[in-house]
């Protein structure tokens, strides 16, 4: 229903709060987090960026992440507080705005702005995240140095998609974007995609994300003849609703043995998933931390895994982890299909009618 | 000695308590009030029946009256969550301007009726097991997600017959996305027996289709410094009700693991099945705390 993860890694360097009691020995090798509560006043926000940026030194911090900024479901992140300050931000390379659990604010209510004057701003940024699409838009801009742009939503706007689609990134590898669930303003079609999957965009990109995704099953299809699979070395369609016509569809269309990593989230992995993609296939737990899409007005997933994201080792023999997810079970129950129950998940959804669901005394 | 449970399900006790002419429905939350003044009266009569009382009948109805229990902990310095006044209903909440709450049926256990509510602008959302059907309120072992402000009143409307309590949503920590808080069993004075419970809802209550979480990860994230203040502030708890042999502290850790608070005070909170400390659950170290008369504690004999 909701994500919580927070990353302990962003852009390769390891996170750090802003006023966490560490002295980093280099504070420009650390990915630096600040996070308000909610309903603290913009001075407080103010006062630990000040604090991040005299403990970094001249060019400042190499990676920032904003996580809630105090009222974001409210009002966007005041962009005017990086874009007055690029003198003193030379240094940054990589930004995450929005990085908040589900305890904070619902991914689906996080409200964001037009991402331009900040990539305009900051020409040498290579890596932007983006949690939250309540009024996301990127005017189309051309950027030199971007090479990883990720969107994390509960639903993705068509007209933001295009947007994307419309910039010129010259330098992008890597472009994720939860498209959500309609429901949540996530109304994309395939066909919307279909110039990032005709590969006539984004000339680098080698890995490609359609995340979290409603229509997951369709881009499966689409995505089995794409010309843009050719040159991925990564395709991520995991929290998605995936069935058994997603992976027949995958399965019966292009080969898919040069990627270094396929990720997909399902209720279920036959066999005959695994050897039509490979015999090394790793099917990871159902207990890993996960996410869902449909249903849930936060409507959405977490934290990927680690051990299926992993790449490929030297002398391994390719291979494509298959996710099996907790969360997909309970989107398909959302759905009203029948799903096999886990034994140790107690006792039966409902209380109120149907029978002896309730112990005589509950743990609680 | 005497010892009170919870009437858990049964539902003659439940009628019983609420003085009402027949049994609830199952699952359907009705009478809170009425119940929680039968309680009162039943208390009264058993300690009126004499023996030693294990846990002290007006620390029993402190705990379970919710507002009251949170301006104790309050006044006695314990982080609670802060707590909006006496709320009528839906609108008073809206106009309360508070932007993410838990409603809390004022007396009431188990995440029975508790809702976590939030506004922005014209939207609220909602996350609750409670459901309501036909014009009756019930549990639902499924926890659901309100869009629709209708619902939303609906179901705060109903609930607040019997009292409400609200708190501001304290915003849990995580670890492998799920939120997580504790329940801790404070026995004679000593937090023992901790288990954590993870959802990937508000609610983290275990009945609710929740997992039992990894207390040393827990413990391991939170930092030796905060679990530590965490387990003292337990102990504080604890110290407020000497005459009560244990109690449950519901214990949340904030986002980011900076700080803590008390969710609540459980006074039949001890059904820890399985979680033994030095090999014993949490009713043999009752009967050790009794046996072994430990000093300074009151309620040991």
């Amino acid at each position: 229903m909701t994500i919580n993860f927070f990353l302990d890694t962003f852009a390769g360097l390891p996170v750090v709060q802003w006023d966490e009691e560490v002295d980093p020995a280099d504070p420009a090798a650390v990915a630096w987090r600040i996070d308000m509560e909610y309903d603290t006043p913009q001075r407080k926000l103010l006062a630990a960026f000040e604090h991040v940026l005299r403990r970094c030194g001249a060019a400042g911090p190499t990676a920032l992440i904003f996580g809630s900024w105090g009222e974001p479901f409210e009002d966007p992140f005041p962009f005017d507080l990086l874009i007055r300050n690029t003198a003193r931000l030379s240094g940054l390379r990589a930004l995450f705005v929005g990085e908040m659990g589900s305890e904070q604010c619902e991914i689906s209510w996080i409200v964001q702005d037009d991402y331009a004057p900040v990539l305009q701003a900051f020409p040498a940024l290579e890596r932007l995240w983006i949690r939250g699409a309540q009024k996301l838009a990127l005017t189309p801009l051309r950027h030199e140095s971007l090479r990883e742009l990720v969107i994390q939503s509960g639903g993705l706007p068509t007209s933001v998609i295009q947007q994307i689609l419309a910039c010129d990134l010259p330098q992008l590898e890597h472009l994720e974007l939860w498209l959500g669930v309609d429901n949540y303003g996530g109304d994309a079609t395939v066909e919307d995609l279909a110039p990032l999957l005709s590969g006539r965009l984004f000339p680098t990109l080698t890995r490609l994300g359609l995340c979290n995704a409603e229509i997951v099953e369709q881009l499966a299809t689409a995505v089995a003849a794409a010309p843009i699979v050719a040159r991925l070395k990564a395709l991520d369609l995991s929290y998605g609703v995936f069935g058994d016509a997603g992976a027949e569809a995958l399965l019966a269309g292009q080969p898919l043995t040069h990627l270094d990593e396929l990720r997909i989230t399902t209720t279920s992995c036959p066999p005959r998933w695994r050897t039509g993609w490979s015999t090394s296939c790793r099917v990871s737990p159902s207990t890993s931390p996960t996410g869902r899409t449909s249903r849930g007005g936060a409507g959405t997933p977490s934290r990927r895994n680690d051990a299926a994201r992993r790449r490929r080792q030297p002398g391994e023999p390719p291979g494509h982890p298959v996710h099996r997810r907790g969360p997909a079970v309970r989107a398909a129950r959302a759905r009203g299909l029948p799903v096999a129950r886990r034994a140790d998940r107690g006792p039966g959804p409902r209380a109120g009618h149907g029978g002896a669901r309730r112990l005589a005394r509950r743990e609680r | 000695m005497v010892r009170v449970d919870s009437p858990g399900e049964n539902a003659e006790v439940d009628r019983l308590l609420r003085g009402a002419s027949g049994p609830a429905e199952h699952g359907e939350i009705v009478g809170a009030a009425a119940a929680f003044r039968g309680l009162g009266r039943a208390l009264a009569r058993i300690r009126d029946g004499g023996g030693h009382q294990l846990q002290d009948t007006g620390d029993i109805l402190l705990m379970t009256d919710k507002p009251r229990c949170h301006g104790f902990l309050r006044e006695a310095g314990i982080p609670v969550p802060e707590a909006l006044g006496p709320i009528g209903g839906y609108e008073a909440l809206r106009a309360s301007g508070w932007k993410r709450v838990f409603v809390k049926p004022a007396y009431g256990s188990s995440a029975s009726g508790v809702m976590a509510v939030a506004f922005a602008g014209r939207r609220v959302t909602a996350v609750t097991s409670a459901e309501l059907s036909g014009g009756r309120i019930y549990n639902n072992l499924r926890v659901r997600r309100y869009d629709d402000e209708t619902s939303i009143r609906a179901v705060v409307d109903r609930l607040a017959v019997d009292g409400l309590h609200v708190e501001r949503w304290y915003p849990k920590a995580s670890l492998g996305d799920r939120v997580l808080d504790l329940r801790v069993v404070v026995i004679a004075g000593e937090p023992r027996h901790v288990v954590v419970r993870t959802s990937r809802t508000p609610m983290t209550n275990l009945h609710l289709g929740n997992a039992r979480g990894d207390v040393a990860a827990v413990r391991e994230a939170a930092g030796e410094k905060t679990w530590r203040a965490a387990m003292g502030t337990c102990a504080s708890v604890a110290a407020l009700f000497p005459r009560s042999l244990h109690i449950g502290v519901d214990l949340m850790f904030r986002v980011g693991w900076r700080d803590h608070a008390v969710a609540e005070v459980n006074a039949f909170g001890d059904l820890l099945p399985g979680v033994l400390v030095d090999g014993r659950d949490t009713y043999g170290a009752q009967v050790g705390a009794i046996v072994g008369g430990r000093a300074g504690v009151p309620c040991a004999i």
